[in-house]
């Protein structure tokens, strides 16, 4: 069941490339400004989506909805929700042996 | 060409089939049974089928409508999807608890009736106590109990909801019903503990992640599913479901951007992704119900995909943890692919089943609503489909060498994935024919759906990469983080601390008071009290003829000894009695009769 472990990771493999993380962060946003100018497009040509709510038509409102959401939500899971609910691992133990879901612990 | 059989039928016997035999015949045997099912399936015929006379009930077995007909296929193939993924591993439990799993989600799908609904919504639990136990761990033991402790909860509510609304003159038939009085609002909260709503379905991320790898894609499938199944035919169109299915969507989130074990951060995800069909069912338009069938056939299979993915992950590591995990890309390329492919099936599903619920809530002009889904799709996509293969595969190299995942789980999630990708791509040709109400117009997917869509979720992805980098996003930190089932895990033992020391107290003290002073009293005045008040009576005779204090002393111990043991000369008995007699004729005499 254990794996085995290797004594050195290796710390050459292809995802862990130093510059990767900024290349993603680059090919994202501009990945996002192309949408948007599409979105720009379609709300110019007047083709674009008939929208229940007015801001759906502002341009590039589902990538700032996407970005600004995600970051509240990960903002309060981290400074409001953790400091509020997080206690050790065996908390809820009884007397012996709760592994928490993991066999390993 | 052959009549179909009971999908239930072909599952249960199939399980218990399954129970008894053993090696390599059990695994064949267990792999037939979802095929003979599906085989099955497809002989099936609209209309109400197998009806049962029980007392003075009329039970239908089989209601084959638009609306049981999706779930019912969904179940029969996530069931072969499921078996094919534990049979290597040849375990009874998860391959019998399965089956019936299986069994009983078909069977209360294909009800027809309140009743053999309740049937088989309570075995609902039995299968999935057993997919618990076959992780073979205590933690897993004691989940089965947590889970058997709110299930059994929850059948009660339900069963006293039932009766009520059936002494209510409210009947068995298995459709809308409309919330009003104590009947209705028990059975719809009986519904809602299954469906994991807030609090009461805090036993959902408390449970999953202790069973076992594989017992878990026939929990994420079976139980919420019906639950969702049950309330769009019962309760579809109800406004307060709407704010039911905002806090699902929303608050589950927050506890999967900061959860250690990966399954508990997929199972706060299931929980936020039947949130959007809970909406869906709170609007409860045809487009809002149709949407909320396609969500759960598309979500179902992504989801299976991912837990899959984890289980095997735990296969192969016996880890499941974020923080113990890291760089399996290279280990598990196949299994890595297939997380993926569940990650972009997240996105994909923004297309199908959500922008049909979103659409109808728009519809309705329901903004808030639309907000949280919004909310909803972003989070989901960042806690499910970007940290989930981020922490498992890549994000660093945690040192894990181990094999790439057994042939079968492979074939499961490659099976899996391909539905998945079929499913969204081409609904028009998988999913939409079979919604609930076929002749509801699907709302065309104009290329501003699709960019606003894709931006939310690039959006989501970019918040995601910066926050990671600028070492913002929550760290994975062995910790419990309390939620609902503080309630009964916690609060549980508190209250029976409580009843035992309060009732016990009230107990003490009653029997102190009754046994200790009452009774001991009644017990003492029949003892001594007679011959006390026979000594105070005869003392002033014993005076008259002129006893001194001695000697009265001494007639009053012979007198109070004689009397507590009953043992009188004869003659004061028939002095007694004379008495006695001059009482009574006295008596008479003034009363004059």
């Amino acid at each position: 069941m254990a794996a085995p472990h290797s004594p050195t990771p290796d710390q050459t493999a292809w995802y862990l490339h130093p510059g990767l993380p900024r290349r993603i962060v680059i090919g994202l946003a501009a990945s996002l400004v192309a949408l948007v100018l599409v979105d720009l497009f379609l709300a110019f040509s007047g083709s674009g989506k008939t929208p229940y709510f007015p801001w759906e038509k502002w341009p590039a409102f589902s990538a700032i909805a996407g970005f600004v959401g995600s970051a509240l939500l990960v903002l309060v899971a981290r400074f409001c929700l953790r400091p509020l609910v997080k206690r050790e691992e065996s908390y809820y133990d009884a007397p012996s042996h709760d592994t928490g879901g993991n066999p390993d612990a | 060409m052959p009549e179909a059989l009971p999908p239930f039928l072909i599952f249960l016997v199939g399980a218990a089939l399954v129970a008894c035999l053993r090696g390599r015949v059990r695994q064949i045997a267990a792999l037939a049974v979802p095929v003979v099912a599906l085989f099955n399936h497809t002989l099936l015929t609209p209309g109400t089928h197998w009806r049962i006379e029980l007392l003075d009930f009329e039970l239908i077995l089989g209601r084959i409508d638009a609306a049981s007909s999706i779930f019912l296929g969904l179940f029969t193939l996530l069931a072969f999807i499921g078996i094919l993924y534990v049979v290597r591993e040849n375990e009874p439990l998860d391959l019998a608890g399965g089956l019936l799993y299986a069994g009983s989600a078909t069977g209360a799908v294909l009800a027809g009736d309140l009743i053999s609904l309740f049937f088989f919504w309570e075995m609902l639990t039995l299968g999935a106590i057993l997919c618990l136990l076959a992780r073979r761990t205590p933690a897993s033991g004691r989940a089965a109990m947590r889970y058997l402790f709110v299930h059994v909860f929850g059948g009660v509510v339900l069963l006293a909801g039932l009766v009520l609304h059936l002494a209510a003159g409210g009947g068995t038939a298995f459709e809308k019903i409309t919330l009003e009085g104590p009947g209705p609002w028990l059975m719809f909260l009986g519904f809602g503990i299954n469906c994991a709503w807030p609090v009461v379905g805090a036993w959902l991320p408390d449970t999953y992640p202790e069973a076992s790898p594989g017992g878990v894609v026939f929990m994420a499938t079976f139980t919420t599913k019906t639950a969702i199944y049950v309330l769009s035919r019962t309760f579809p169109g109800e406004p307060v479901l709407l704010w039911i299915g905002v806090a699902m969507a929303v608050i589950p989130l927050f506890y999967a951007l900061i959860e250690n074990d990966l399954r508990r951060v997929l199972a706060y995800a299931l929980v936020n992704q039947v949130g959007i069909m809970v909406i869906g069912i709170g609007v409860g338009t045809e487009l809002a119900l149709n949407g909320t069938a396609a969500q759960a056939c598309v979500h179902v299979l992504y989801k299976a995909l991912l837990f899959m993915a984890i289980g095997s992950v735990i296969l192969r590591t016996g880890k499941s943890r974020a923080s113990d995990l890291g760089g399996l890309c290279q280990s598990m390329p196949l299994t890595c692919l297939f997380c993926c492919v569940g990650s972009v099936t997240i996105v994909l599903s923004g297309f199908v089943g959500k922008a049909m619920i979103k659409g109808a809530v728009g519809h309705e002009g329901l903004a808030l609503v639309w907000f949280a889904l919004l909310l909803a799709s972003a989070g989901a996509f960042v806690a499910a489909g970007l940290r989930v293969p981020f922490a498992a595969f890549f994000r660093r190299d945690a040192g894990i060498r181990c094999e790439e995942a057994p042939l079968n789980q492979l074939l499961a999630m490659g099976f899996t994935a391909a539905l998945c990708l079929i499913a969204c791509l081409l609904p028009g040709a998988v999913l939409y024919p079979f919604l609930p109400h076929p002749g509801t117009a699907v709302p065309a997917l104009s290329l501003g759906k699709i960019t606003a869509e894709l931006s939310l979720a690039l959006g989501a992805a970019l918040a995601f990469t910066v926050f990671i980098r600028k070492g913002l996003f929550p760290a994975d930190l062995r910790a419990t983080h309390l939620d609902g089932s503080w309630l009964y895990r916690r609060g549980g033992p508190a209250f029976y601390r409580l009843a035992d020391r309060s009732l016990n107290a009230v107990n003490d003290t009653a029997s102190r008071l009754f046994l200790g002073k009452i009774v001991k009293g009644i017990v003492d005045f029949f003892e001594s009290g007679l011959p006390r008040l026979a000594c105070l009576f005869m003392t002033p005779l014993w005076k008259l003829m002129g006893h001194d204090a001695h000697r009265i002393e001494e007639e009053r111990h012979a007198l109070f000894r004689r009397a507590r043991i009953g043992a009188f000369p004869i003659s004061l008995t028939a002095f007694s009695a004379v008495i006695l007699l001059g009482l009574l004729s006295a008596y008479y005499y003034v009363s004059g009769r």
